[in-house]
């Protein structure tokens, strides 16, 4: 029952944080009212953090080393990413985190 | 066309120079009322635009902390070959660089004063998703988000800030907004020039100078240097009638004058009266 709870969670979060990065990048960060966006980038960060909380939860539900490690690793992919790219390479990454965001869902789907 | 200026004393009566640093999003145009009191009082003043501000903006998204320690250092390196006295000041970000080329050059800078040091970014104007800061510099979130500048833009004084708010989004003013990536080099910065080992380095006299109500960074930056240097010669004036940008505030005139008294007081070049 928890589990599922904590999945839910998850797959909400996961959900709001790929929606609102797509988005952005399409849309929203190439608009010229820096306080709407700003905001923007507030509440998305917001899902960054429960996405993270979440998947670090899950890490702890998880029966296998394996299936643990990996769930480890999408919990911090928000952060690894970041801390890799640069201004160059941004668009190149945004694109890995919203796969790495859907894969994080389908295999908390699966589990 | 450069921003960077050049005051030149005309007495030329002492070889004394002062390196300024402006502010984060800033241009040396906000040092130039401070710059050319201070070259009225005898000194020859030097401020150069810090790399990704002013007129190389688009650099912004692309600078890092080390392309303005690098600037700091060279500038301080060629000041020195050519005077007998080199003081350091700088607001907000460029009191932070001060602090590092005192760090860097303990026994050659003659004397530093910090402005408003920024090396949290703590103050009351911040909003009330200021805690997710940290979270969103590590992620791709710094590459989108801007924080804009907004009331007060630092200054107590109504009538000051009115005709700042004029000026902003000038290009050789300052910028409308903080590119989060400047933020995230700025808290960079900060970690590497308030590491115990780095504090402990500097002996320089040194001023700092912080506003009570600063909006922007609180006095605790400014007390976390002041409490870690070694400098014997040292001092913290804590102001209570401004905000964060104390060289047009309220107390403008305290602190243009304080400032250069603690450079007149350190001062170990003799005047050449002859010259």
């Amino acid at each position: 029952m928890l589990t599922s709870i904590l999945k839910g969670l998850f797959l909400i979060s996961a959900t709001g944080f790929a929606s609102m990065l797509s988005y952005g990048k399409l849309f929203v960060f190439k608009k010229k009212h820096p306080a709407f966006v700003s905001d923007y980038c507030a509440t998305m960060a917001g899902f960054i953090a429960f996405y993270s909380i979440f998947a670090l939860v899950l890490v702890w539900l998880l029966p296998l080393t394996s299936e643990k490690l990996i769930m480890f690793g999408f919990a911090f992919s928000p952060f690894m990413l970041g801390l890799i790219a640069t201004y160059h390479t941004e668009k190149y990454f945004t694109f890995i985190q919203i796969i790495l965001i859907l894969l994080s869902m389908a295999f908390v789907i699966i589990k | 066309m450069s921003l960077d200026f050049e005051l030149l004393n005309e007495d030329r009566t002492t070889n004394r120079a002062i390196l300024l640093f402006h502010g984060m999003t800033g241009s040396p145009f906000e040092m130039k009322k401070y710059g050319q009191f201070l070259c009225s009082q005898g000194y020859d003043v030097y401020c150069d635009c810090l790399p990704g501000h002013g007129d190389k903006v688009e650099e912004i998204y692309t600078v890092t902390y080390k392309d303005w320690l690098s600037c700091a250092y060279n500038r301080f390196e060629q000041l020195k070959k050519q005077y007998d006295e080199v003081y350091v000041s700088g607001l907000c970000l460029g009191a932070v660089l001060a602090i590092a080329i005192a760090e860097k050059y303990p026994d050659e800078v003659a004397g530093v004063v910090a402005l408003s040091t920024t090396l949290f970014l703590d103050g009351w104007r911040l909003p009330w998703y200021k805690v997710l800061i940290p979270l969103g510099l590590s992620t791709l979130e710094r590459f989108y988000y801007t924080y804009p500048e907004c009331e007060p833009h630092g200054i107590k004084n109504e009538r000051t800030r009115n005709i700042v708010k004029k000026l902003l989004g000038k290009s050789d003013v300052g910028m409308m907004d903080f590119p989060m990536t400047c933020i995230f080099e700025l808290l960079k910065l900060s970690r590497f020039v308030r590491k115990k080992e780095q504090l402990k380095k500097v002996i320089t006299p040194i001023l700092f100078i912080h506003s009570e109500e600063d909006d922007l960074t609180s006095p605790r930056s400014s007390r976390v240097v002041y409490e870690g240097i070694s400098s014997e010669d040292k001092d913290l004036i804590i102001l209570y009638d401004s905000y964060h940008m104390v060289l047009y505030d309220n107390e403008k005139e305290f602190v243009f004058n304080t400032v250069v008294d603690f450079f007149n007081s350190h001062s170990r070049v003799e005047e050449c009266v002859a010259c």
